[in-house]
């Protein structure tokens, strides 16, 4: 290779490293940073000029540092990082982040398949983990990032899930030796479980009275909440018939079983409460924060270890199918779903996103539920599903697009549109 | 010193530097890379990303300005785009030596500066 094809492809390929920098930057800046790129260039290549290899590794340093920092302080992906644009897609840097989470819980669902377990590990410690480089960025920017609005689901989603477990009284799912002290191998008592359910509806009602104070609240937002409450109590009514069959009655069987069919229902209900106070930054797309809730969701996925037999057995078929269901509300609710409300423009076009794949995915968890309640039937003839028991098997779901109604009703309209903010006097110095 | 070149101090060596760099005319890239790494005796080198990051910041907070002009078209690339100070620049690098100079004063009284 002679030196002028050697300065031609350091030329190429500093023009190529160019763009790590945002995209307004390299258009106003791209060209004259490389003509002096190129001036260095042949500055090194002569006798005493340092040589081009020294240039490159200083170029390389200060490529990467250049390109961070204006990354960081590029006003498009501000907003993509930290804030919604109201009526703007979010930048594809921006959807990036909002996706990292769905990724990671979609290849740990494929290598599942394998029979390995990576599903069940990201659930029970990425839910934790993933929400640290969002509190760092908020404590630092004193701003909830937008791509934290999932991660902030999950972790909301597992911790919940965390504090069910104390009923049993064991939390054996998190690391068996750094928090085997909280195993305390024995259930909690029912007073302590309808205490706790008290406590989390005293909590529910005082946040109401707040949002209701700091913000309208739409009748239709009333409705929705209504039929959430109605859906419950049914979830409630239809658990206790069903256990009756079982010989538990009365008030020993409200103690028993009242806190814990309610449990995971008024988790979400505070979740949706909450993410109105996310609403008033990031709008609509708070509606990410619900997206977050349900990625761990499981429906009968790994009932056995059916991929080593398949296909002469028809149990080893159904779960192959249950497995691609699960596969695709996944997909969707991991990767589809968020790509399309955070590149939605319109306000009303983000609500479309959002309710369509919710309720797709709900309605794939309501049909699965079906479909497993049909297959016990006619297979096993199993005599144990009664009305009651089927309308169990999805009444989870039910009172969950009762809480997707909620939310799309309660996050209201985005902020307006941020002015573009001069530099401020001082951001040059060194300070 | 004004209230409003308070507002700049103290500036990064690399501000500085370009500020002074552009205090004897207008220059390219290039040229002013070359002049800051003169000034301090090549223990400044800034890279092309670090030089047009601040070029950025300083033309947003009005400090430097592009001249319109070439100063000779038959000498130089017209592609080449040429920066100069602007009243305000000149007001802040011109304020930001003097605190300099009294940090230097400042240092020989108190014996750390040793030479000069």
């Amino acid at each position: 290779m002679t030196s002028t094809q050697r300065f031609d492809r350091s030329r190429r390929v500093y023009a190529r490293l160019l763009h790590l920098f945002p995209h307004e930057h390299r258009e106003e800046y791209g060209d004259s940073m490389l003509q002096v790129f190129t001036d260095q260039l042949r500055e090194a290549s002569q006798p005493n000029g340092g040589g081009v290899f020294a240039l490159w590794l200083r170029t390389l340093w200060d490529l990467g540092i250049s390109a961070a920092k204006e990354q960081f302080s590029s006003p498009h992906l501000t907003a993509g990082l930290l804030e919604a644009v109201p009526n703007q897609p979010l930048p594809w840097k921006g959807v990036a982040l909002v996706l990292i989470p769905g990724i990671a819980f979609f290849i740990a669902q494929l290598v599942q398949l394998s029979g390995q377990d990576w599903f069940y590990w990201m659930t029970y410690r990425a839910g934790y983990y993933l929400i640290l480089p969002v509190l760092v960025v908020w404590a630092w920017r004193r701003k909830f990032p937008l791509w934290g609005l999932v991660p902030l689901g999950l972790f909301f989603r597992t911790v919940w899930t965390l504090g069910y477990r104390a009923y049993n009284g064991e939390f054996s799912f998190t690391h068996p030796r750094w928090f085997s002290w909280l195993n305390w191998g024995e259930p909690v008592g029912d007073i302590f479980r309808i205490g706790v359910v008290l406590i989390v509806t005293v909590a529910i009602i005082v946040l109401l009275i707040v949002i209701a104070r700091r913000q309208h609240m739409p009748r239709s937002a009333w409705y929705w909440l209504g039929t959430f409450v109605i859906l419950c109590a049914a979830y409630l009514g239809a658990s206790y018939l069903s256990y009756t069959f079982v010989g538990l009655q009365g008030w020993e069987l409200i103690y028993d079983i009242g806190p814990s069919v309610i449990y995971e229902s008024i988790g979400l209900l505070v979740l949706i409460l909450l993410g109105s106070f996310f609403a008033r930054r990031h709008g609509r797309l708070a509606m990410l924060l619900l997206m977050g809730y349900l990625l761990p969701t499981v429906i009968y996925g790994r009932f056995t270890n059916y991929w080593q037999t398949l296909p002469d057995n028809i149990v080893n078929t159904f779960f192959l199918i249950v497995s691609i269901t699960v596969l695709v509300y996944r997909f969707i609710i991991a990767l589809a779903a968020p790509v399309w409300v955070v590149r939605s423009a319109a306000p009303g076009a983000q609500r479309k996103a959002s309710l369509i794949t919710l309720l797709v995915c709900v309605g794939i968890q309501v049909a699965m539920n079906i479909g497993v309640g049909i297959f016990m039937t006619l297979n096993y003839q199993y005599t144990g599903f009664t009305w009651v028991t089927w309308y169990i098997t999805f009444a989870a779901q039910l009172v969950m697009i009762a809480g997707v109604g909620l939310a799309a009703t309660l996050y209201g309209d985005p902020p307006p549109d941020p002015q573009p903010q001069p530099l401020p006097l001082g951001a040059l110095a060194s300070k | 010193m004004t209230n409003q070149t308070l507002n700049y101090q103290p500036l990064t060596p690399a501000v500085f530097h370009i500020l002074l760099a552009l205090s004897d005319g207008e220059k390219h890239g290039y040229a002013i890379m070359k002049d800051v790494e003169a000034q301090t005796n090549g223990q400044l080198k800034m890279g092309p990303g670090t030089l047009y990051g601040c070029i950025k910041r300083m033309l947003t907070s009005a400090l430097i300005e592009e001249a319109d002009e070439r100063p000779d078209p038959n000498l130089d690339d017209e592609r080449r785009r040429y920066y100069r100070l602007t009243a305000l620049g000149a007001r802040v690098v011109s304020a930001e030596s003097e605190r300099l100079a009294a940090a230097v004063t400042v240092a020989r009284q108190k014996h750390v500066l040793t030479f000069g």
